[in-house]
């Protein structure tokens, strides 16, 4: 059931921009520090008979690139943002001949600046040359290769989270589809109603895990699927909702609340041969909205229907996460042989986003 | 033909009566919401035929099954499943076969078909295959003229004698036909082997008791029973209570 979903994260060619590193980070400063230092020692210990004098020492080297990168760095922070449109192979014949033609310029001005006697007969331009176009071309090389590694690591974040929102349990579909064909003889009415109920469901699986709605379509969503449950259930299951105090036009990402409550039922309610009680709860402090679902805790649980449980949650916190950085959260705990689970999300609506 | 539906929905088995209302020579005598109801209903009503779901809170389809072989006139079963519960083709053998969901009038007819026709004998050797592997989470025994369930958890040690089984539980005794070794090969690590005839439960293990003699002996939690044990257990015994 997988097939027709939208690619639009997942089939995108990587921008200009994006095969940069983000030369504000201080991470990347750091790395080029010791790419630097790296270099300077490397040079200074192969003795090469064209350095350059004045910067013959290993620290001389080490200040001569980290003022060559320096100004490589600082110009392609001033270039590269304005290369959203164009392409790859001119982007980095660009930035490949500024690094050239700012080592060329370093050495030129060091050399007149710090042995002017030297100046005049000799200015290793050619050895120059060389060594700015190779080193320029590894750095590069390494840009590309790390954004491109840097991109498959989202698209396989991205396309984790869609197969697991996608899947509805085929047990689910299949018991579902048993119960509306006794449906459509007993109550007909109530056959229409699951009918609709499961075509939601449905449809919000087949959704771009990224896109978000309001909260008010997240609990109809949970609805739906209670309402099919209910009638598979009968009178093991009893449901409780307390969520009139949340503002119905939050936005959170889509299907975050109806696992959740897919999980009570299936590990809450399912195993217990008497049954239990499901209560989703929502309340609002400051600007911080919280759902709680909670579920009775079967004496035995089946190990089997552990497998798959850690990892739809995983996928719940991060793509809240993804959504609103650290201010979002989701809690579990047990307590008096009850299992509650509990979201955290700041209060964002459609317009406040923009 | 006489019939037990049981499936814990109660919309299932509604569906299945339906189904069944419709045809000529079978009727359903009884309903049962999970595999313990299943096992008083069958006693109860003596069915020719199950139709059993597999996936049920408590005794589930398979072990209710299991408990079943152990009766001396077995039902024959026939499985209603709605998907991927357990391994499929593990049925396909099954000369009964099971039903899908939505269970369609026509297969349930040809289920109902078979089903007559198979002898007591085919039956029992059919049904002696419908074992998958899971561990049960009771202990079938005869009692009184009927069948006894005593969940695995409540259960303290079995002791093997010349041709039975004692199951020690926390409420009584009861005598079973299981060997040791499969009990123990079933059961794993929830028990441990302290005798060659006798398997103890781990979590009512509370210590070790020498005796007079210099034997020791397994001291159990709220039970005054002190099952022996054997010198070439002694090690694992203690090694498994320091890591209780």
């Amino acid at each position: 059931m997988s097939n027709n979903r939208p690619e639009t994260q997942l089939g995108q060619k990587p921008t200009a921009t994006e095969l940069f590193p983000d030369f504000r980070q201080p991470r990347t400063v750091m790395a080029f520090i010791f790419f630097a230092l790296c270099a300077a020692f490397a040079i200074s210990a192969a003795r090469a008979p064209w350095h350059p004098q004045p910067f013959d020492s290993f620290v001389g080297l080490f200040v001569l690139f980290m003022i060559i990168g320096s100004m490589w760095l600082t110009s392609l922070l001033v270039l590269v943002p304005r290369w959203e449109e164009r392409g790859i192979l001119s982007s980095y014949l660009i930035s490949w001949s500024t690094l050239v033609a700012i080592t060329v310029l370093i050495i030129t001005i060091g050399h007149a600046a710090l042995s002017p006697e030297l100046a005049n007969n000799y200015v290793p331009v050619v050895p120059t040359l060389i060594m700015a176009s190779s080193l320029g071309a590894l750095a590069l090389r390494y840009f590309y290769i790390h954004a491109n590694w840097q991109l498959n690591q989202a698209r396989g974040q991205i396309a984790r989270s869609q197969a697991l929102a996608a899947r509805i349990r085929p047990h689910f579909l299949f018991n579902t589809l048993n119960t509306i064909a006794e449906l459509t003889r007993a109550d007909p009415d109530a056959a229409e109603h699951a009918v609709e109920d499961l075509a939601r469901l449905y449809r919000m699986s087949l959704a771009d895990v990224q896109h978000k709605v309001d909260l008010a379509d997240e609990l109809n969503t949970a609805k739906s699927y209670l309402y099919i449950e209910q009638y598979r259930l009968g009178a093991r299951m009893e449901q409780i909702w307390d969520t009139d105090q949340l503002p119905k036009d939050a936005q959170l990402p889509i299907l975050t609340l109806q696992p959740l409550v897919e999980n009570a039922v299936y590990h809450g309610i399912e195993p217990c041969p008497e049954g239990g009680k499901l209560t989703i709860e929502g309340w609002v402090e400051g600007d911080l909205l919280f759902i709680m679902v909670t579920n009775p805790m079967p004496e035995i649980e089946r190990s089997n229907r552990q497998k798959g449980n850690n990892m739809a949650m995983e996928n719940i916190r991060q793509r809240l996460q993804m959504a609103f950085g650290k201010r979002a959260n989701m809690r579990t705990e047990k307590l008096n042989n009850e299992y509650h689970v509990t979201l955290r999300f700041p209060y964002v609506t459609g317009e406040t986003q923009g | 033909m006489r019939i037990l539906v049981v499936d814990d929905e109660p919309l299932a088995r509604a569906r299945i009566l339906r189904l069944v209302d419709t045809m000529a020579d079978a009727e359903v005598v009884a309903e049962a919401a999970n595999g313990r109801e299943a096992i008083e209903q069958v006693e109860h009503f003596e069915p020719d035929v199950v139709l059993m779901d597999i996936r049920m809170p408590g005794i589930d389809g398979l072990e209710a099954t299991r408990h079943l072989n152990s009766l001396e006139k077995p039902p024959a079963v026939i499985f209603v499943t709605a998907y991927g519960d357990y391994a499929l083709e593990a049925f396909d053998a099954h000369a009964l076969g099971y039903l899908l969901k939505p269970v369609q009038r026509e297969k349930l007819e040809e289920a109902l078909g078979r089903a007559r026709q198979v002898s007591q004998a085919q039956l029992s050797a059919l049904n002696s295959e419908t074992n998958f592997g899971a561990a049960r989470t009771h202990i079938s025994a005869k009692h009184r003229g009927g069948m006894m369930l005593v969940p695995v958890r409540e259960i303290l040690y079995f002791q093997a004698d010349q041709k039975y089984v004692t199951v020690k539980h926390t409420d009584g005794e009861v005598l079973i036909e299981d060997s040791l070794k499969s009990l123990e090969d079933e059961f794993g690590d929830m028990f441990i082997r302290v005798h060659r005839k006798t398997l103890v439960a781990r979590r009512h293990i509370s210590g070790l008791a020498r005796g007079n003699t210099g034997q020791f002996h397994v001291v159990l939690k709220n039970h005054e029973d002190q099952p022996e044990i054997s010198r070439r257990h002694v090690t694992d015994v203690k090694q498994a209570i320091t890591t209780l």
